[in-house]
């Protein structure tokens, strides 16, 4: 602890207070100005200093301060700046900022704060847990120009130059596989292949000696006698002469028609009808082919339960196996089925025999409400419940905390449709007791044991 | 007749045998006339002076091929054609193996609506094609075709179909021709049927193109009168098919720009050792549609449009006007005599015709076996042609009845009615236009 303090910055009483202090320069950005405070506002018109000053408290060391509410001063600003503060403080709207700041410093209360044991990516990604809990909301990124990746994460891109931007990516794919995020698509990326920038001049170019000198021509086509040429090749005047048989070209549509153009290289004189495409980086100059720009997803992302609990806890609690402990040697860890599945797709293969994956997946309805220990009891419990009907050489694993998967090598058409029924009903009615009569709690699903099992997430 | 012979010997030979010359010319005279003097005496004594000329023409050829080599000229290959694409992967490797390679690859899809134009610009991507050109709206093969010749830069020009695959040396043999004699204007491609064992269709057409390109084609380029080179395999000169302007509207443009060239004063040769491979209609319904439209391309080109070369015109010339001619007499006027020969034996032979239909059959069949014989030895691929052999007496149905009828169908239609100009082959707006400016 910073010997600075006279005060535990990680105290209730340091929590309770609603004092909001406007900051005007960076000069006032240290961690003995901040103790007191509950919520900032800045007060800077500039806004790369904003920016700097958002990064300064970001990558503080306690919760309390790199999770403070950050507003901006009533003015105009950029989407970029407004997406990484909690928003404009509006004086009509006080009473629900008010409310909504203290219900930030109260779940912050709840949570650890980053330990410097983490790596810079263990770093952020539960920070950004961490902002997702207590602002409970979803990571949407948001369109920004300025941005390497043209899109800005709220929070987590303040943290990094926009230089680095495009490791965020990498940090919340991770996040997502581990099950901390769920994620939903809604953009693609193109990234330069040297400086991983965004921002491409897309231009047609010679195929043969790539100048940018190309020329669009229209070609003709004579019905009569079915000569077709570039329009040069008929223009005479300013009339359109058929150079093969000499006819006048009067009325489109009747005489004649455009069934396509031509580019013609002032360069080379290459002649073709497809010109390539290339991207011009605005930020580096890299003059690459279409092919060669890295394309990246760009997701939304919504906390799972389970990210709720790193959130909370800290990374030392990610069950690696999300699995309960057990006896029972037909429940596997997710990674060792995995191999037991990709041993079982090979020798399908060689027997032409038909193996089957039964999914059962529960609804976060029924998982998220439950507190950790709850929720593995549970899980624990549909194991149980699963593994007393299938048979001894059927394998068990779960990578997620309300998915369960179940390999059943060489079964029947008939068997595996009994076991999909027995499972819905059985599972059914372990949630229905508690939710009544409802019958979407519960997704059972078949998959074919075949390379294409693999992409299922698997 | 020794009557041991009489028990051996069927009985509707001794009918003949017992009904002397006189009789057998009268009822076989269009067989005896028309096709045992034209396509066995004719062919035999050709083939045999051909045959005879081998070393010479060895010499030459030799000696023209080094002046190819030699020279080395750029030649243009150019593909026409619309929803070719399945086949455009298979042409490029078979072209790739050529041993003349001084080629640029121009592929032209004509509006295809299929996968096409994302194959060619694949190829082209890949550098497998020199040129990938599509037009947007079709505008029928003989644009497709000048379109690539606009743009194509070789001295020499090979026109392909892409259905088509080539024997190593095909576009080296299709160039010799050049070096053996400069008058010569274009070179036309033995074309054979690559999958003749799918069908009994594609078998009998496997004996049909045999009979008449690799032989029919021979024999009249011997004579010089040569009038056809098939769209799916020919080489031009550049000059020459330039200063007539490429390709007229089809059907049947592959025959029309042979006839172009000749009366343009080109020479026309056959090259029966450049083999082209293609699919034919796997059936006889396709098979009928395609005939439809050949046929009826002979009226419409041979007989209305290139009519001026039965007269004595500027460049009047004997051998185009004969070449002309035979091909005009022996398909439609014969074709029309048969019919009235067929009339005249069943009113006044009626009660003989259990002697003449088999006696009719065993002519047709011999007569095709001495040409299959003919054509076992010039042919390069005797192994699987023998295989044909078992087929050829069903010829006799084939070119005597099947094709006879449709070609019967296709003059009626042409003549009287001008159906070629209604055929989906060609767009509306070329053929309508076409059709008012009476090409």
């Amino acid at each position: 602890m910073n010997e600075n303090f006279d005060k535990n910055p990680e105290s209730d009483e340091f929590m309770q207070r609603q004092d909001f202090l406007h900051i005007h320069n960076s000069d006032q950005l240290n961690e003995t100005e901040l103790f007191d405070t509950s919520a900032l506002i800045l007060d800077v018109k500039n806004e790369q200093i904003i920016l700097k000053m958002l990064r300064r408290i970001r990558t503080m060391r306690y919760k309390s301060f790199y999770l403070k509410p950050v507003f901006l001063a009533e003015g105009e600003y950029s989407s970029e700046i407004i997406g990484q503060t909690d928003g404009i403080l509006l004086l009509d709207q006080l009473p629900n900022i008010l409310d909504r700041v203290e219900k930030i410093n109260s779940r912050i209360q709840n949570i650890r704060t980053v330990t410097s044991k983490y790596s810079f990516s263990e770093s952020l990604l539960v920070k950004t847990l961490q902002y997702l809990y207590t602002r409970k909301t979803e990571l949407i990124p948001f369109r920004d120009r300025m941005s390497a990746l043209s899109y800005c994460f709220p929070f987590l891109s303040g943290m990094i130059s926009r230089e680095d931007q495009v490791l965020l990516l990498d940090v919340l794919e991770k996040a997502s596989e581990e099950g901390l995020l769920e994620r939903t698509l809604i953009d693609r990326v193109n990234l330069c292949k040297t400086c991983s920038g965004t921002y491409h001049n897309f231009r047609e170019v010679c195929p043969s000696c790539g100048s940018l000198d190309l020329e669009s021509v229209d070609l003709i086509h004579h019905f009569r006698c079915a000569y077709i040429g570039p329009a040069d090749d008929y223009k005479q005047g300013g009339a359109l002469i058929c150079p093969k048989c000499d006819k006048e070209l009067r009325h489109i549509g009747i005489d004649y028609d455009k069934p396509s153009e031509i580019f013609n290289c002032g360069d080379c004189s290459h002649q073709a009808q497809e010109p390539n495409m290339r991207a011009h980086c605005v930020d580096c100059g890299e003059d690459s082919e279409l092919e060669y720009l890295s394309v990246k997803p760009i997701y939304r992302y919504r906390l799972t339960v389970y990210g709720e609990e790193i959130a909370e806890h800290g990374l030392e609690k990610i069950d690696k196996d999300n699995m309960p402990s057990t006896d029972d040697q037909r429940i596997l860890s997710f990674e060792t089925w995995q191999v037991m599945l990709r041993n079982e797709i090979e020798r399908v293969k060689i027997n032409k025999s038909s193996s089957k994956i039964i999914s059962a997946k529960i609804s976060p309805e029924i998982t998220d409400p439950m507190d950790p220990d709850t929720r593995r009891d549970f899980k624990t419990e549909v194991f149980r419940e699963l593994a007393s009907y299938v048979r001894p050489v059927d394998l068990l694993t779960s990578n997620s905390p309300n998915e369960v998967f179940v390999l059943f090598p060489d079964i029947r058409k008939k068997e595996i449709a009994e076991m999909e029924s027995v499972f819905e009903y059985n599972l059914n009615k372990m949630v229905g007791d508690n939710l009544g009569d409802r019958n979407d709690l519960i997704t059972i699903k078949v998959i074919n044991v075949d390379d294409n099992a693999t992409s299922f997430g698997l | 007749m020794n009557p041991i012979l009489e028990y051996i010997v069927p009985e509707y030979l001794q009918y003949w045998y017992y009904g002397g010359l006189s009789k057998f010319s009268r009822i076989f005279w269009h067989f005896l006339v028309f096709e045992f003097s034209r396509y066995i005496v004719i062919d035999f004594v050709v083939l045999f002076i051909y045959w005879v000329g081998r070393k010479r023409r060895k010499y030459d050829w030799e000696t023209a091929r080094q002046k190819l080599f030699n020279e080395n000229p750029f030649v243009s290959i150019i593909v026409p054609g619309k929803n070719e694409g399945g086949h455009l992967f298979k042409l490029v490797k078979s072209l790739n193996e050529q041993t003349y390679q001084n080629c640029e690859l121009i592929i032209v899809d004509d509006g295809s609506n299929d996968q096409t134009p994302l194959i060619g610009k694949s190829l082209l991507r890949n550098g497998m094609l020199t040129k990938f050109l599509r037009n947007d709206i079709r505008g029928g093969k003989a644009s497709a075709a000048n379109l690539a010749l606009r743009f194509s830069t070789g001295k020499y020009c090979v026109h392909l179909d892409a259905d088509c695959s080539f024997d190593r040396d095909a576009i080296e043999n299709v160039l010799v021709p050049f070096y053996l004699d400069e008058k010569i204007g274009a070179v036309g491609g033995n074309v054979k049927v690559r999958d003749f064992e799918s069908s009994l269709a594609a078998r009998l057409q496997a004996i049909e193109y045999l009979k008449t390109i690799a032989m029919g084609r021979t024999v009249t380029s011997a004579l010089g009168i040569y009038k056809i080179i098939s769209g799916a395999f020919g080489a031009f000169k550049m000059d020459a098919v330039n200063n007539i302007g490429g390709w007229d509207i089809g059907p049947g443009l592959d025959g029309d720009i042979t006839v172009k060239l000749r009366k343009s004063g080109y020479k026309i040769h056959f090259e029966p050792t450049a083999v082209c491979l293609t699919s034919c209609p796997p059936s006889f319904k396709v098979l009928k549609k395609q005939r439809l439209r050949w046929d009826k391309s002979i009226v419409r080109f041979r007989v209305r449009k290139h009519n001026d070369v039965f007269t004595p015109y500027k460049e009047f010339n004997w051998l185009t006007f004969i070449a002309l001619f035979e091909n005009v007499f022996y398909n439609v006027v014969l074709n029309f005599a048969w019919w009235i020969y067929f009339i005249d034996i069943l009113i006044n032979f009626t009660g003989a015709l259990q002697y003449i239909i088999p006696m009719n059959i065993t002519l047709y069949i011999v007569a095709g076996y001495l040409q299959m014989i003919s054509l076992y030895i010039l042919s390069e691929r005797k192994e699987e042609e023998l295989k044909l052999w078992p087929y050829v007496p069903l010829m006799t149905i084939y070119t005597g009845l099947f094709l006879r009828l449709v070609r019967t169908r296709a003059y009626f239609d042409e003549l009287f009615m001008r159906k070629s100009y209604d055929d989906p082959w060609n767009p509306v707006k070329s053929s309508d236009q076409a059709k008012a400016s009476g090409f």
